[in-house]
């Protein structure tokens, strides 16, 4: 396995509804790419943040009538950050895993790309890790992303970003 | 002839954060009793590539489609023939990505309008400020099950309304956003789309909700017959003249399915409602065919069959897309 991309970004709360686009290069004839994400914290401990955050979902988002009179948090489910992760090669977009996990592991390959990419050759050229922050809530979040390349040479390269 | 089938519109598999496996929705929704579904993953459609011609022959016709699951809104678009990029959609700017959807065939609905949004359900809300409404086709007006009583869809139905009332032409459909196996009996919703001949096909259940030829219901069938007394006949989602020799009239009837006893589901009363969302006329629907004369002095009409759910009195059980009266 060839490590093509290492890249650690520290998000905010001002990341939210952005997109964040890590762009890397293949420079070789590879089987699969094997994408590794991860973000932490995921879930917001604070409990008066929690509070707070539920108190300004119920007023922004419900009419007065459904809004409940108390706020019980032990009642709502955690409230996390969401960043998902998604994959263009040059102008084409291969797909993008969205779901809750903070630790994931995507490969993508002619015939059995991960739940939620598509099945593809790995061609040369230039291709974006693009980091879908749906959510930061509270403090920053760590990213973490790496890239390698299956079945090419057997040297270590990072390209440069 | 147009023929109506029971669909779900609204599915999400492994390939994005739901729990199935493309085959086990499609089993699933076969044993449930569904013709087809929307395969609707957020923000990827790989998992058409593991829709077979077999496993929908042996199980459901499947809708190529794909939840826009972006920080503004939520928004289904089925059965178009290129992917259009989700990520960079404003609220100021969703008109520019309806329109580059409507080049690529796509058929857009607005799900859930109104579920909270973040940080409980991220982008759940819809933010968008759409100003071409003429480039929306539908409105997921119930989401989630016993989609009757939520409030979040009863402020989905008047908003539809109110569109309704501006001059646009929405069909309206539910949506149980289904994400893996039930673990206990849910009372869902089926939205029915009109096929022409009948015939199972995703070119036809996509005509069917752009001409706006749905229903949606939480068990009975609905029978609906419009004709003009002159020999015309037309269809839920159809813009009708009347003149002094042309009444056109609805006549509905309704049939039992296999959940209707499991869950005490009685209908009692259709009520013809118009313009403003106003109760125009109720008759009873126990044991007859139930008559409608139309006019023009409603801008659309639609019918709303209620009744009971167990001990639960006048519950909503059934809404139809609008047909809509020339003015």
């Amino acid at each position: 396995m060839d490590l093509i991309l290492e890249k650690e970004l520290v998000l905010t709360a001002q990341s939210s509804k952005t997109n964040v686009a890590i762009p890397f290069s293949v420079q070789e004839d590879y089987q699969a790419l094997r994408i590794e994400f991860e973000y932490g914290p995921k879930v917001v401990e604070d409990p008066e943040m929690k509070r707070t955050l539920l108190e300004m979902c119920a007023q922004k988002y419900m009419e007065e009538s459904e809004r409940p009179g108390k706020i019980e948090i032990d009642k709502y489910k955690n409230i996390v950050n969401l960043i998902t992760v998604s994959l263009d090669y040059e102008d084409h977009y291969l797909g993008c895993a969205h779901r809750q996990d903070p630790v994931q592991v995507h490969r993508i390959t002619p015939d059995g790309s991960s739940p939620g990419f598509f099945d593809c050759n790995i061609e040369q050229g230039e291709y974006r890790i693009v980091l879908n922050v749906h959510s930061i809530t509270g403090k920053e979040v760590t990213c973490r992303v790496k890239v390698y390349g299956e079945g090419g040479t057997e040297s270590d390269r990072i390209s440069a970003i | 002839m147009i023929e109506y089938q029971p669909f779900e519109l609204h599915t999400h598999t492994c390939h994005s954060d739901g729990s199935f496996h493309v085959e086990e929705l499609c089993q699933t929704a076969s044993e449930y009793g569904y013709a087809g579904i929307a395969l609707t993953d957020h923000n990827t459609s790989s998992g058409l590539q593991e829709v077979t011609k077999t496993l929908e022959e042996r199980t459901v016709m499947v809708i190529p489609g794909i939840e826009w699951t972006t920080y503004y809104g939520h928004m289904l678009v089925l059965g178009a023939k290129e992917y259009v990029d989700w990520r960079y959609a404003l609220p100021e700017t969703i008109d520019e990505y309806l329109e580059k959807i409507k080049t690529v065939d796509g058929v857009t609905g607005i799900a859930h309008p109104f579920r909270v949004g973040a940080p409980i359900c991220t982008g759940c809300y819809w933010e968008f400020k759409v100003t071409k409404w003429e480039l929306i086709d539908y409105i997921e007006i119930w989401s989630l099950p016993a989609p009757q009583e939520r409030p979040e869809n009863k402020r989905a139905i008047k908003m539809w309304e109110d569109l309704l009332d501006q001059g646009y032409h929405l069909a309206a459909t539910s949506g149980r956003d289904w994400h893996g196996f039930d673990e206990k009996p849910v009372l869902l919703a089926s939205t029915y789309l009109g096929l022409n001949e009948g015939e199972l096909t995703a070119e036809n259940a996509l005509a069917a909700i752009r001409a706006g030829r749905t229903y949606i219901t939480i068990g009975p069938k609905l029978i609906i017959k419009i004709e003009d007394g002159m020999g015309n006949k037309a269809e839920l989602g159809d813009t009708l003249k009347c003149t002094a020799k042309k009444k056109w009239k609805i006549h509905i009837v309704w049939e039992e399915t296999d959940d209707m006893e499991e869950w005490k589901i009685l209908p009692r009363e259709i009520v013809l409602v118009g313009d403003h969302g106003e109760k125009i006329e109720a008759q009873d629907i126990q044991e007859q065919e139930v008559v409608f004369e139309l006019n023009s002095r409603s801008r659309w009409y639609r019918l709303e069959l209620t009744g009971d759910i167990g001990n639960e009195k006048k519950r909503t059980l059934a809404i139809t897309s609008p047909i809509y009266m020339e003015q």
